[in-house]
């Protein structure tokens, strides 16, 4: 039989390794506060549809602002035989960038406006003599791994009588300027873009989401465990399954931001100088057409909702201003 | 205790322990925990007065932690709900090191007993409730408490890991 003492004392340097959550108890405090304030469900119903209604407001006011937009503009340097440089010429202030000239070579710097959340992509079409272009893929692999990225894609066919490829890497976001700079040194360069994408909205939104859903989720568990019936059960773990799946969708969501603005995506083309097109990535490079094409759509449906949302609430009221007005003339003339 | 942020300073970390203990998964133990103080707060009218309180809290917090252990949670989820957020939880380096092989077999030997007799030997020899207040927390007689509590001491005796680690404390 084992010593109660020995037990007790087991059990306690056990416990004492396990350090509270410190955010417990406030999370308590503010479901129980949450509870105790919660309204009748209309009150619950007029709430959502200002809430709802202040989100419209929000999202068509906020890209208008100056210094808030999406910062997808798209730098494009074309080197056509020692072409002029040509720059997006909108003004730096309006995208949130600062875009400079890093040393009247014509190069584009950026420098994000918050310093973070920021996902880079880019693309870089190098001609090289035909025996250069196999080394020059693995030169671009090499720099990327030496800026502590990985390539994610590639593929070459230097054997033939036009010898081309490319590969796709993945690079961190603070070193992608340097890592495209140091790739354009490798031949000539027929084509150069990059582009910037600031999410941080996106990020604080999905780390809001989760918070609350969160919440959400222990609050439905404590309603749970206060289920009387098997309809009362039922019901509740049907709402515990569905706030489930959105948690795991936003922590999927959450996990892709991440990725997206640790490493940069750069793509580098290589082929032998004459030839007309850059060597594409076939079917992978079809597919990446078709999601951005694919997320351009329904990005663009998302921001036209908001106009259409005001367009509709506006034309409401001017019909129903239009109606009071003709029933006045209508009575009026009688 | 008319006051929740009162019980919270009071009970709250011998309650997550506690539920650790019975638990062993820290996320699972802080949303039982929370359960349990947001469903006694909101009987708060039925709690006893004066000492009286303790025993009945635990009774929440070890019925939060029973309808958890009975619930079949898929295993992904209790995962997903982790997420990395009690690195604090763990212990330092030093004292994990140190307590690395007894921790793991008191750990051990708990989770192989049942859960009829887990409780009551948290109740008892960690959180301190005497074998009224344990047999009120389980809604059981104190005779059966005593019983349990017994047969739990038995079979820990019997598991080797706690066996060893005892012996070899006895011959330091």
């Amino acid at each position: 039989m084992i010593d109660e003492a020995v037990l007790e004392r087991l059990l306690r340097e056990e416990a004492d390794t396990y350090v509270p959550p410190p955010d417990g108890p406030d999370d308590i405090l503010l479901l129980a506060a949450e509870a105790a304030d919660a309204r009748p469900p209309r009150a619950k119903w007029f709430a959502g549809a200002a809430a709802a209604a202040a989100i419209v407001a929000i999202a068509v006011a906020v890209p208008r602002l100056p210094g808030s937009t999406t910062y997808s503009d798209t730098a494009s340097e074309q080197y056509g035989g020692g072409t002029a440089v040509a720059l997006n010429d909108d003004s730096a202030t309006t995208r949130g960038w600062s875009e400079y000239d890093a040393g009247g070579k014509g190069e584009l710097a950026y420098k994000n406006a918050d310093g973070t959340h920021v996902v880079r992509t880019g693309e870089v079409w190098l001609t090289t003599p035909r025996d250069r272009v196999g080394p020059a893929l693995r030169d671009v692999a090499r720099l990327a791994a030496a800026h502590g990225g990985f390539v994610a894609e590639s593929n070459a066919e230097t054997a033939s009588e036009q010898p081309s490829g490319f590969v796709t890497v993945r690079v961190p976001v603070a070193s992608f300027d340097k890592t495209v700079d140091e790739v354009e040194r490798l031949g000539e360069v027929r084509r150069s873009s990059s582009d910037g994408k600031d999410v941080g909205t996106e990020v604080a939104d999905t780390k809001a989401r989760l918070k609350s859903l969160t919440a959400t989720r222990a609050q439905l568990r404590a309603l749970l465990a206060d289920a009387t019936n098997v309809g009362e059960v039922l019901a509740v773990q049907e709402r515990i399954t569905e706030t489930q799946t959105e948690i795991e969708k936003l922590q999927a969501t959450q996990a892709s931001l991440t990725d997206r603005t640790t490493y940069g995506t750069l793509r580098v083309m290589v082929s032998v100088p004459g030839s007309e097109e850059p060597p594409d990535g076939g079917f992978s490079g079809a597919w990446e057409d078709a999601k951005n094409g694919f997320a351009g759509g329904f990005e663009a449906l998302v921001r036209a909702s908001g106009t259409i949302a005001f367009l509709l609430v506006a034309g409401g009221v001017l019909l129903v201003l239009a109606r009071r007005a003709y029933r006045y003339w209508v009575r009026g003339a009688v | 205790m008319d006051d929740l942020s009162e019980w919270l300073a009071e009970a709250y970390p011998g309650a997550y322990r506690t539920a650790r203990l019975i638990l062993r998964d820290p996320q699972e133990a802080e949303d039982a925990v929370q359960d349990a103080f947001l469903r006694a707060w909101r009987f708060r009218a039925s709690a006893p007065r004066d000492a009286g309180w303790q025993p009945w809290l635990y009774r929440v917090v070890v019925n939060a932690c029973c309808s958890r252990l009975r619930r079949e949670v898929p295993r992904r989820e209790r995962r997903a709900d982790l997420d990395g957020d009690y690195e604090d939880d763990a212990p330092g380096p030093e004292v994990a090191a140190l307590h690395a092989e007894e921790v793991s077999a008191v750990v051990d030997a708990l989770a192989a007993l049942p859960e009829s007799l887990r409780i009551p030997v948290v109740l008892r020899y960690y959180t301190g409730l005497s074998e009224k207040d344990i047999a009120t927390a389980i809604g059981r007689r104190p005779g059966t408490v005593k019983s349990r509590l017994y047969d739990a001491r038995q079979r820990l005796a019997a598991d080797p890991g706690l066996r060893a680690l005892v012996n070899e404390e006895a011959v330091r």
